[in-house]
């Protein structure tokens, strides 16, 4: 898996780039917006991480004229503060994914690896599964070890979105955005409230539904 | 010193005055004179005609002999003072009585028989006196000269213009003291306002305000608007000194703890299990410092009028609908019901982002605070004027003694210390309420419970729209 990372800042550049190595990634880095655009039209990355302000061309023009050249790398856009318009544009041109300076590298990390498998796997199954756990999207059925288990929507919807990414962490926020399609924070306890429900429910052991700390959710990370 | 004075504003306006005023004294003198120079000629004139009327009546009664007999009948000083000749274009002169005093060659030389037409002839004799001399064309050919030696104009009219000059000089001196007079007090509230703002730049003190003039005039209006300046800056100010201590009194105690966890996961020798929980303890405060820091941000800006809306009309129900559901599985957990009661389309310029940010807050104020068992509504209502938000529960409510203070920033209530949460939340839907323009109070519930009421101001324009 091959990465590119534009970035200017020095500091968050090489925080970034030393990360994904240590994840596993192989990590190509640009500075600017045009040694960016160069190196993504020359080499077939699995996703890059794209910073909005750059020098020389920035990331939303960048990313926009990769488009345009027809590359479909997916791109997670990085951006100094939160604010509706800033996502909303980066999205418009191009961007696969968005998130705000400051940031916690696991939540990077998780929303790459969300993209990369997003981009490399065929068009979902209708059953999803980890370990004893099944779900089926079409008649929405939920086992556990072939035993039948009643979830509500939201429970139902969770469960869905953490099986997709089954051995992998997922952060609040990307479960807020994709399970409550809140695009925004609203620094609340509901995805905790949600997920011990389903914990009572799919995972009495806790075995399955792992807290990572400090960085989200992770289910079936030993199945 | 001297510079000062003379670029004085008061000195500069009592001059121009002073420059008005004797223009128009000048004006109104001038004209004065004029007229009086002209009615004092025009009588001189009718008196001389009517001499001249006289003679010419006497003349055609009883010819030379008439005119002679007029003029030596009448023994009055006035006719003894006329000068009179009767004569022709070629010389001749039948008749010409010089009063005693006519010795003037050049009254002399005028020439016999000639009508002045209807012309008074001035000949100046002295620089006081004039010769004035009319005529009359007989009807044989003959023309009547009449003539008197009368005081001159200008010195007919020197005390006159002797009186112009002195009442003008009083007059004009005593317009530019009382012009200075006056300007000096209208400016009195500028330089009040100079001081005051001098003050205020030499030694910082925000609490100097001009004090208010009386009245409703243009620098009445300048100085209340510069105290409210003054008013909005010390707010400012304050609110930010005020920040400032909140910031580093909050930051003060999670900073605390994420060192200790820090130091806890550094410590040699221990347990690496325990070094790695102490490190998610730091991951987990680091977070709550951010949070912190994001919505004391968006306060700030909210208050500073600096939040960025993306205002557009919308009905107000769906974000009531849409915090319900978010809070869905929250509420369920502590046993409190959410009823949304919104039975009809409730319009309002507004954010939408920021206002379901709003709600949320509230909602989840609520939710906080209320025991199991109670229920929480959410209203909204069309009033005249405002779209009104009103979320109520039945848990404890607000005390009297707290209903200010709950809106303020990082302020814990007594009952809610033991609450998890920033403190921020209510301070924060009032910035953004207020950034709509709008306001927020809280009271009791009928039946008990808190009832926060948040009213944004329509700018509903309605058209006429005449239906033919």
């Amino acid at each position: 898996m091959r990465v590119l990372v534009v970035e200017d800042d020095p500091k968050i550049a090489s925080f970034v780039v030393r990360g994904l190595k240590q994840a596993g990634y192989a990590v190509d880095h640009a500075s600017d917006g045009d040694t960016g655009l160069a190196l993504a039209e020359s080499t077939d990355f699995d996703a890059a991480v794209v910073d909005i302000m750059l020098p020389s061309l920035d990331g939303l023009s960048m990313v926009r004229r990769l488009r345009a050249a027809r590359k479909p790398v997916p791109v997670l856009f990085l951006s100094a503060r939160s604010s509706v318009d800033d996502r909303v544009r980066g999205l418009q041109s191009g961007g696969d994914d968005y998130l705000t300076k400051p940031f916690a590298f696991s939540e990077l990390l998780a929303r790459i690896q969300a993209l990369i498998r997003r981009a490399t796997h065929s068009p979902e199954a209708t059953r999803l599964s980890a370990g004893d756990v099944t779900l089926d999207l079409v008649t929405r059925e939920v086992t556990r070890g072939g035993d039948r288990i009643e979830l509500q929507p939201r429970e139902f919807s969770l469960l869905a979105y953490l099986l997709r990414h089954a051995g992998r962490p997922v952060s609040k926020a990307m479960i807020l955005e994709h399970v409550w399609d809140y695009s925004f924070d609203p620094q609340t306890n509901v995805v905790d409230v949600v997920v011990s429900r389903l914990r009572a429910k799919i995972d009495p052991e806790r075995r399955r539904l792992e807290t990572v700390r400090g960085v989200g959710y992770i289910f079936g990370r030993h199945a | 010193m001297l510079e000062r004075l003379r670029q004085s504003l008061a000195l500069r306006l009592a001059w121009q005055y002073a420059v008005v005023f004797a223009l128009a004294l000048a004006v109104t003198f001038s004209a004065l004179y004029w007229l009086l120079a002209g009615a004092f000629d025009a009588r001189e004139r009718a008196a001389l005609e009517h001499s001249v009327a006289d003679l010419a009546g006497a003349y055609a009664r009883g010819g030379l002999a008439g005119v002679n007999s007029r003029i030596t009948s009448d023994s009055s000083p006035e006719m003894r003072s006329l000068f009179v000749r009767l004569g022709r274009p070629d010389g001749t002169i039948a008749y010409n009585k010089w009063p005693e005093d006519w010795l003037e060659t050049r009254v002399q030389q005028l020439i016999p028989g000639v009508s002045i037409e209807h012309e008074i002839l001035r000949i100046p004799q002295s620089a006081a006196r004039d010769y004035t001399i009319a005529s009359s064309q007989l009807p044989d050919g003959w023309v009547l000269h009449v003539g008197r030696l009368m005081d001159s104009k200008a010195v007919f009219l020197a005390p006159l213009r002797r009186s112009f000059a002195g009442v003008g000089a009083a007059a004009l001196l005593l317009s530019l003291a009382v012009g200075t007079l006056l300007a000096w007090r209208a400016t009195r509230p500028l330089r009040i306002v100079s001081a005051t703002t001098r003050r205020i730049l030499e030694t910082g003190d925000l609490d100097a305000r001009v004090p208010a003039p009386r009245g409703s005039g243009e620098l009445t209006l300048l100085v209340h608007q510069l105290n409210r300046l003054l008013d909005k800056d010390a707010t400012h100010v304050r609110v930010l000194r005020e920040t400032l201590d909140n910031l580093a009194h909050d930051l003060r105690t999670p900073l605390t703890r994420l060192r200790a966890s820090a130091e806890l996961a550094l410590r040699e020798g221990g347990d690496p299990a325990e070094a790695r929980t102490a490190l998610a303890d730091c991951v987990d405060e680091s977070d709550r410092l951010l949070h912190l820091l994001e919505a004391l941000l968006d306060i700030s800006a909210a208050e500073a009028s600096a939040l960025k809306l993306h205002r557009g009309r919308l009905d107000l129900s769906p974000l009531l609908v849409r915090a319900a559901d978010l809070y869905r599985e929250v509420a369920e957990d502590k046993g409190i019901a959410v009823l949304v009661d919104a039975p009809s389309p409730v319009e309002a310029d507004v954010d939408a982002i920021r206002l379901g940010q709003a709600v949320n807050n509230l909602l989840d104020n609520a939710l906080k605070y209320s025991p199991a068992g109670a229920r929480v509504t959410l209203a909204a209502r069309a009033e005249a004027g405002a779209a009104v938000i009103i979320v109520s529960d039945t848990g404890p409510g607000v005390p009297e003694a707290e209903r200010e203070a709950v809106f303020r920033r990082l302020y814990r209530g007594e009952a809610c210390r033991s609450e998890r949460g920033l403190g921020l939340g209510l301070s924060l839907v009032k910035a953004v309420v207020e950034a709509h323009g709008g306001g927020i109070s809280v009271d009791e519930a009928p039946g008990g419970g808190a009832r926060f009421t948040v009213r944004l101001p329509c700018q509903i324009q309605t058209w006429e729209i005449p239906v033919s």
